[in-house]
């Protein structure tokens, strides 16, 4: 049986605490709020709030010599996040239809580890900085990459287990001026994290190029200069 | 159960992939082509950008393959297009420096190679 409505809100608060340009790195740290309730119970939204800290990296290769260009539009992110939710469990309450007899279910909410990873190839990359193939421009918009995401419990896992999940993505991103599209399969990496494989497809809109002076304005400080001129994660 | 197993792994794959890009005023396409050869020394370097762009803080800077500049300075900038003249700096590989300001107030940077000779 399906389900619709809206997951809890998140939001991050992210902050770059060192880049190198010359060697394409970049670290990042953040804190994603989950605000609880704000979302549908009926997609399982939680009634609280989860805090997740979380460390960001990404390292094109870009720096590599000239005998591996054809390498040089590899980049590879990576994050690791500790959630930590805002309830250590929930107790409910209810009734056995069998005896009668009051029963007490109590759910122990784990403090999970999530990480994950991608290796992608840019086409814009390649054409731009490598070598210019004379490839179709769809062709020099694409991005194709393999994700990983995985989320293992680590602590108050009582009820929960402590078996990492998560799924393997391979799939391609269309890098666009103003938007860009994405769309990549979702395998299970055991049992526990499904037993189908799925597609999951992306809209992103950049605002700051759609209404730089507008919506997308900074919020803080003035514009941002990109640590590569090239799409990264 | 499974349903909400997978509802906080759609979650953060989309954490993880919203980031995948950000666009600002990129080298589109250049002449000579990028990593391409040509046969003698070009009289320009032409680049063609994803924005427009501001003159005032954009710059090329063309090395031949000695190290020495053979650009002769300021370039010249119209709409997305920006190029710049040079004097004739030998065979070999040839350095290309760019940095652009763009028309939505974001700088980006880059660099590519391009061989002169048979």
């Amino acid at each position: 049986m399906g389900a619709a409505g809206f997951q809890n809100l998140e939001t991050t608060f992210k902050y770059r605490v060192f880049k190198d340009p010359v060697h394409e790195f970049v670290m990042s740290v953040g804190l994603s709020v989950e605000w609880g309730g704000s979302g549908a119970k009926s997609v399982g939204a939680d009634p609280f709030n989860t805090y997740t800290p979380t460390i960001y990296f990404g390292k094109g290769l870009g720096d590599l010599p000239d005998t591996l260009s054809w390498i040089r539009p590899v980049a590879i992110t990576g994050q690791v996040g500790y959630a930590i939710p805002g309830r250590n469990f929930t107790t409910t309450f209810g009734i056995d239809p069998d005896t009668g007899d009051q029963t007490v279910d109590t759910e122990f909410h784990p403090r999970v580890l999530n990480w994950g990873a991608t290796i992608q190839y840019s086409m814009p990359y390649l054409k731009s900085a490598v070598i210019d193939l004379g490839l179709p421009d769809f062709i020099n918009h694409l991005i194709p990459l393999v994700e990983a995401t995985l989320q293992t419990p680590v602590a108050n896992t009582l009820t929960s287990g402590t078996t990492t999940t998560g799924t393997i993505n391979p799939g391609v991103i269309w890098v666009g001026n103003t938007f860009q599209f994405g769309i990549e399969a979702l395998i299970p990496i055991n049992r526990q994290s499904g037993s189908n494989v799925g597609v999951i497809a992306q809209l992103h809109y950049y605002l700051d190029d759609i209404d730089p002076r507008g919506i997308g304005r900074p919020i803080f400080g003035g514009p941002v200069q990109p640590a590569s001129p090239f799409p990264r994660n | 159960m499974r349903r909400s197993c997978l509802i906080p792994i759609i979650s953060s794959l989309l954490l993880l992939a919203t980031d995948a890009a950000r666009a600002h005023a990129f080298l589109d396409h250049a002449e000579p082509r990028v990593g391409n050869k040509v046969a003698t020394p070009p009289r320009e370097v032409r680049l063609w950008f994803t924005q427009k762009l501001e003159s005032a803080f954009s710059t090329i800077t063309v090395t031949n393959a000695g190290g020495q500049r053979v650009d002769t300075g300021k370039p010249r900038v119209s709409g997305s297009q920006m190029s710049v003249s040079l004097r004739p700096g030998g065979t070999g590989t040839y350095h290309v420096n760019w940095r652009v300001l763009s028309v939505d107030t974001h700088t980006t940077d880059g660099n590519f190679t391009f061989q002169v000779g048979e």
